[in-house]
């Protein structure tokens, strides 16, 4: 029998005190297999975690059929691991009950002594799906899943090198989550894999269920409204910032992966941007720049204009607004921010509201305020086509999360031109631009390469050069920047 | 920055929206849109009459489809007062809301108030923030209270009307200069040169008034502003007119690019010219120690206006390039004396001297003794559809 430890036994007790220990979950399975006469293996795992088919027809029918044989485990296979026996019952006990509680099967034989832990996760989840967030056109239709196994698998797929450094962590005190943190061991600098790793260990936290949970963690600066790390559900996007030398952290149990560093004009480049023409991509980068600035600047813009500097309106258009203006009670300002909060309320309206009555939410947004509002004249159409323009640049661009910043920049130039004009706009610009300059995305300046300027990035900024002219092996001026330090 | 720091300067911040810059905010349905602004002064009692026809955005809003209604598309205001200023101020006795000069469009003045002299306008108007000087300035002739009421077809609004035809009239007749603005007045004034100025009149009326009859009307020529005729200007003061055709020729003297249409007679008969200047250089000799201005004109023309003749070979073409040489030569020069009898000196010729030789004892007399001679050479460029002229026996007796 097996070795006692404080009278209790691994053989005879431990399946018990599992079971005790996870409170008897309707999930748990705790069989007893008999390979021959004199002895019983126990296969304990919990039903909801793993894949019963490796179960059934690789671990129960090799043990009953007394054909299962593992060698000694090397060390951090992930796979198969043997956990010694003569281990003090508590701390074997502590092990067997994580291994369980994370998708393992454990198989113990009482009259060998040998206790294993066998790789069986397989959780319920979605299989590859497109990416919801970040749709293309031309271009791969694979979206990461909430499983991180999957994952790493499409990461994988493209970047067949042994390079590839996987680092896996646990985070989280109470939920245990799985992170993961991906690189190109030739091509990422090492300080910052040393950074990223640092940063991540320092993480004391009691659970992370979404990588937003790490982000708040890592990021250089938590007052802005600009995202300085990159998220995105594409793995060839991740990719292909991999082979750029940068970092991608993946959590277990959410499709959104986190890349470090982020410099601003990243903001505006899409995935497509490289599977078009060059001229197109060029054409439709400029176009999210000036998407960007309308975002941003159209109702601010349209405040200080009409309220302050009628001068600089061409005539015939102030002709126009003031005729849509008159008999409405409200002062452009409170106009141009009560219909911008209107949208903003729809908006929300519309990502909550079950997708039945999304087409309702859209018709008394689009016929009560806009048509009827104008009609009654409580508002003036002016005011609603701005509200509209800045609505659909504002999805122009290719990160929702800054999209999100978008939003909360322009409703601050509202306030500015209302109060102060054109002066005020001009002054909150100011403060961005030197808010932007100040901003780092671990250790790489959020402007790089614009500011500082480094001319030989710049084929892949404003425009998207065509890839022969582009320079071959070069990496962003961001990660030559890290690796000279 | 300290925790203190920071909420100070966040109250700072707030009460900055408490400072004055966010009380100067106007509503745009709170202003006047002063399109077009006469000005007027009674000689005998001295009175300045300040008009403003004021924009009614309720029928602006062309883009909503037919223009509005019955609604007159201007209002014209008057105000009086024994100065510009004093006038300006008792415009709030009629008018509702705030003036707003910065899409004012041209500025009129009358022949009397410009026979007594317009410095005083110019220097109220150069004194007004928000006036703008880069607007042209016409003369009316005749009433300036009837022009000033009087609506114009197609273009509804009267201002835009008479800047679209001074365009118009620069690009296709060269009756009308590029350089009539407010500024390019008082510019010119300045340097003690002379400046012509467009005139502006009413046609004949039928006696109705209001917009909806007037575009109602089919007979555009009437009930509404006719452009025509320049107004000469020497320190600040209306001294005299030019008619159609002599305008036409000051404009090509000073340098306008615009094309126009000329007759010249030509083997007993006219031949009608459409000509485009294509150079002009001016250039001071001294002969006997008299200044001597050489002026050399280059012209394009074309024959697509002239149905009297067609020149069929190089010869005759390189004939007919000389006959017009001459005779538009001999024209100009016959314009520029007269000019010069009556004392003006259109061509500038006193701030030319002034600007060669500064040192001069006698600027005047030496401009007045100037002699002026005009050179000039057309080029044919535009020879119309037809490879010759048809000659059937109906043509003109």
């Amino acid at each position: 029998m097996g070795r006692r430890t404080k009278g209790r036994s691994i053989g005879s007790d431990l399946a018990g005190d599992i079971q005790t220990m996870l409170g008897s979950p309707p999930d748990l399975v705790c069989r007893s297999l008999i390979p021959d006469g004199d002895r019983i293996v126990q296969c304990i795992y919990l039903d909801s975690l793993v894949d019963k088919r490796t179960i059934d027809e690789f671990i129960v029918s090799s043990v009953q059929q007394n054909t299962f044989a593992e060698g000694p485990a090397a060390s951090g296979n992930q796979y198969i691991q043997e956990l010694p026996f003569t281990a003090p019952y508590e701390t074997l006990r502590q092990q067997v009950l994580q291994a369980v509680i994370t998708g393992k099967c454990v198989l113990i034989d009482a009259v060998r002594e040998r206790l294993w832990l066998i790789d069986t996760y397989n959780a319920p989840g979605r299989q590859v799906d497109e990416p919801r967030t970040e749709p293309t056109i031309r271009g791969p239709y694979e979206g990461f899943t909430e499983n991180i196994r999957i994952n790493i698998g499409l990461i994988r797929k493209r970047i067949a090198n042994p390079s590839l450094r996987f680092e896996q962590m646990t985070i989280g005190s109470q939920s245990g989550s799985t992170v993961m943190m991906v690189y190109m061991e030739n091509l990422a600098p090492e300080t910052l894999v040393r950074e990223v790793r640092s940063r991540l260990a320092a993480i004391r936290t009691d659970s992370v269920l979404e990588s937003s949970y790490v982000e708040e963690y890592i990021e250089d600066r938590i007052l802005t409204p600009f995202p300085t790390l990159l998220n995105t559900e594409r793995p060839d996007k991740t990719a292909a910032h991999l082979l750029e030398g940068k970092v991608a952290v993946m959590v277990n149990g959410t499709p959104f992966v986190l890349i470090a560093p982020l410099t601003f004009h990243e903001l505006f480049n899409s995935a497509e941007d490289y599977y078009q023409r060059a001229d197109i991509a060029t054409f439709i980068r400029w176009i999210r720049l000036i998407s960007f600035f309308a975002a941003v600047f159209a109702p601010s813009l349209f405040v200080a204009a009409t309220t302050f500097h009628q001068e600089l309106i061409p005539t015939e258009l102030l002709i126009s607004l003031s005729a849509q203006r008159e008999g409405v009670p409200l002062p452009a300002f409170l106009e141009v921010l009560l219909m911008e909060i209107v949208f903003e309320i729809i908006r929300e309206a519309g990502l909550r509201m079950p997708r039945a009555v999304g087409q309702a939410l859209s018709i008394v947004g689009a016929i009560v305020l806009g048509q009827a509002a104008v009609e009654a004249g409580l508002i003036s159409a002016a005011v609603v086509i701005v509200v509209a323009v800045t609505g659909i640049t504002n999805f122009v661009v290719p990160v929702y999360s800054f999209g999100m910043s978008q939003r909360l920049l322009r409703f601050t130039f509202i306030l500015l031109a209302g109060f102060m004009g054109l002066f005020g706009v001009l002054c909150g610009a100011l403060f961005l631009l030197a808010h932007l300059v100040s901003l780092k995305s671990f250790g790489v300046p959020y402007l790089t390469p614009l500011a500082p300027a480094n001319k030989d990035d710049w084929r892949d900024v404003l425009i998207r050069a065509p890839r022969p002219s582009m320079k071959p092996n070069l990496l962003p001026a961001s990660i030559r920047r890290l690796k000279r330090k | 920055m300290s925790r203190r720091q920071r909420a100070a300067a966040a109250v700072l911040a707030l009460c900055a929206a408490l400072l004055t810059s966010c009380w100067d905010k106007v509503e745009i349905n709170e202003l006047s849109l002063v399109s077009l602004a006469g000005l007027d002064r009674d000689p005998e009692s001295g009175i300045y009459t300040v008009y403003l026809q004021v924009i009614n955005p309720a029928t602006g809003a062309s883009a909503q489809g037919a223009p509005g209604g019955e609604q007159a598309p201007v209002y014209t205001y008057t105000a009086s007062g024994k100065s510009p200023g004093e006038a300006q101020a008792s415009f709030y006795n009629v008018l509702p809301r705030r003036m707003f000069l910065h899409h004012a469009k041209a500025v009129l003045i009358s022949e009397r108030a410009a026979r007594q002299g317009m410095r005083d306008f110019l220097n109220f108007s150069e004194l007004q923030p928000d006036a703008r000087t880069s607007i042209p300035l016409l003369v009316v002739d005749g009433s300036i209270a009837e022009v000033m009421r009087t609506f114009t077809p197609l273009e509804r609004n009267p201002a835009d009307s008479i800047v679209s035809r001074l365009d118009l009239m620069y690009d296709f007749t060269l009756k009308a200069g590029r350089r009539i603005e407010l500024r390019d007045v008082i510019e010119r004034v300045e340097r003690e040169e002379m400046v012509v100025i467009p005139i502006v009149a009413a046609t004949s009326k039928t006696g109705h008034l209001n917009s909806f009859d007037v575009n109602a009307e089919i007979d555009a020529n009437r009930n509404q502003l006719r452009v025509s005729g320049g107004a000469v200007i020497r320190d600040y003061r209306m001294v005299g007119r030019l008619n159609e055709g002599d305008l036409v020729l000051y404009h090509v003297l000073t340098g306008e690019k615009g094309r126009f249409v000329r007759r010249f007679p030509f083997r007993g008969e006219h031949i009608t010219v459409i000509m485009k200047t294509k150079r002009m250089e001016r250039r001071l000799d001294w002969q006997d120690g008299k200044p001597v201005v050489r002026i050399r004109l280059q012209f394009e023309f074309s024959t697509i206006a002239m149905k009297e003749y067609f020149p069929q070979t190089l010869d005759e073409l390189k004939k007919l390039e000389q006959h017009l040489n001459q005779v538009f030569a001999e024209e100009l020069k016959t314009f520029v004396d007269k000019t010069r009898r009556k004392g003006w000196d259109l061509l500038r010729i006193r701030s030319l001297l002034h600007r060669k030789a500064p040192n001069l004892p006698d600027p005047d007399q030496a401009a007045s003794e100037a002699e002026i001679k005009i050179e000039v050479e057309t080029r044919l460029r535009g020879m119309g559809n037809l490879g010759g002229l048809y000659d059937g026996a109906g043509g003109e007796p």
